[in-house]
């Protein structure tokens, strides 16, 4: 039943044998690659920090198709010869090629990338955009499933978008009509499904099982990286805000 | 079918085929069409008249058996999946009595009648049941060991529901010759007149030396218990 692997054996660029949770690339060029995605390489490999320790032609490449300075800490460049196995939470994992498109993508569910695609940060915050051609590999929480716009999506839910459906909120409120229901939302009563991600236009639109989001360090510093130009008042009213919120985690 | 399984772990529905839906709150994954979603059981609001909802509520919630739900009505088609969990559809339209953690329920029609009933007794149909002190009491201990309440939720009537289960979710028939038993943690649901009972094998002569399968759930009757693949607590 269980195979062992062997290097000369494992097709490279697929899934392993029977597996949906982990990828083996074969390594021949440089890849980025999500810090901890690693599980096992055979062969020569280094993998580099893309903060400091880069020379050369690598960091010139870094900096032409890296231009999101938030996560440059959460991904580090592969390069030598070898089979590389990706494993992420046990979690799907597929490969998708892009051929001169785009592709926004949940930082979070982005394992690796080939330099011949851009990096760049999404307007959305938590998302990166995907541009030009080449592969890259991402995970999401059961098989994704693929659907076509106009639609609403749970924020959990949404593992990316190619093309351009242009994303905005969608909040609906709408039950709250009724005297008694106002009267309960006054009181901090929610549908928990009122903020929605609202899709139209053309393109296609990725999603996964809802997850719980383990890994918000990347919002958390866009976040605290806009503290310094707010005013007092500003600052006071994101500290109810915090709180508030804090107390409703709680509560659950 | 109501409910149409996409994967193992995402449901589908069309609210012009099933009426609204009442769901877990956060379960809704993404939808098409003109859907709206609002609080089920808002206290005071919807359902019982007066007073009635806020006492209900606050009964549920001393009970540790409830969970926030939504209701999603209009047309449309929405998906729902619940933290990854692996989903499991319970097809009720020959009627019949299902009972449930409330933690473990994703989804169901709202033609089923939802209620809170003592987890360790059967429904009336099965006769008997163990009311009384001594039903307290096991139902005290049952809850001690899943790490749910003395209580669980009951669906009776016509329509379909969703199961939540970590790992895949195993049918087992009841009512053959030989008795099921059911390791706590690993049960989800009984469909039909199944009673469960907590039995031990522990006593004084071999505490600490059960190997950790000490307790288990006698299941009899006749209907299906769904069992998950893993111990884990939802």
């Amino acid at each position: 039943m269980s195979v062992v692997l062997n290097p000369s054996h494992l097709v490279g660029n697929d899934n392993l044998p029977g597996n949906n949770y982990a990828y083996c690339i074969d390594l021949q060029s440089p890849w980025f690659l999500s810090k901890g995605a690693m599980i096992a390489y055979y062969g020569q490999i280094q993998f580099t920090a893309l903060t400091h320790g880069l020379q050369g032609q690598l960091l010139q490449m870094v900096a032409h198709q890296f231009s999101a300075p938030l996560y440059l800490g959460d991904y580090v460049v592969a390069e030598g010869y070898g089979k590389l196995i990706l494993g992420d939470r046990g979690y799907d994992i597929n490969s998708y090629d892009l051929d001169d498109g785009n592709l926004t993508i949940r930082a979070a569910n982005l394992l690796a990338f080939e330099p011949g695609l851009s990096l760049n940060q999404s307007i959305v915050p938590g998302f990166l955009t995907l541009i030009g051609t080449g592969k890259f590999l991402a995970s999401s929480n059961g098989p994704v499933i693929f659907a076509e716009p106009p639609l609403r999506v749970d924020p959990e839910a949404l593992v990316g978008w190619a093309d351009c459906p242009s994303p905005s909120h969608h909040f609906d409120e709408s039950w709250v009509t009724g005297f008694v229901a106002a009267g309960a939302r006054m009181f901090g009563v929610q549908s928990g499904e009122e903020r929605q991600f609202d899709f139209t236009g053309a393109g296609t639109v990725l999603i996964q099982s809802s997850e719980k989001v383990i890994d918000d360090s990347s919002v958390v510093r866009m976040i605290e990286g806009q503290l310094p130009g707010l005013t007092s008042s500003g600052l006071q009213r994101i500290n109810h805000a915090v709180s508030s919120q804090l107390q409703q985690q709680q509560q659950f | 079918m109501t409910f149409t399984k996409v994967n193992n772990k995402v449901v589908r529905v069309d609210l012009n085929q099933s009426g609204p839906i009442i769901a877990r709150r956060g379960a809704m994954l993404f939808y098409t069409g003109t859907v709206h979603f609002s609080p089920h059981q808002v206290p005071g609001a919807g359902g019982i008249p007066g007073m009635g909802g806020i006492t209900a509520m606050a009964g549920r919630i001393m009970q540790g058996e409830h969970e926030a739900t939504m209701i999603a009505q209009g047309n449309g088609v929405v998906h729902y999946g619940f933290r990854g969990l692996e989903t499991h559809i319970v097809d009720m339209s020959a009627g019949g009595e299902l009972r449930v953690e409330a933690s473990r329920l994703l989804a169901h029609t709202s033609g089923l009648q939802s209620a809170v009933v003592q987890a360790s007794a059967a429904p009336a149909a099965a006769g008997g049941g163990g009311g009384g002190l001594l039903g307290a009491l096991r139902g005290a201990a049952t809850g001690m060991v899943t790490g749910t309440g003395m209580f669980t939720t009951q669906l009776s009537g016509y329509g379909a529901a969703v199961l939540l289960a970590h790992g895949g979710i195993i049918e087992l028939q009841v009512g053959g010759p030989a008795p099921v038993f059911v390791d706590p943690q690993s049960f989800v649901a009984a469909l039909g007149p199944v009673r469960t009972d907590l039995k031990s094998t522990m006593s004084w002569r071999n505490a600490g030396r059960t190997g950790g399968e000490s307790l288990q759930l006698e299941c009899t009757g006749q209907g299906i218990v769904y069992v998950q693949a893993s111990e884990e607590k939802l």
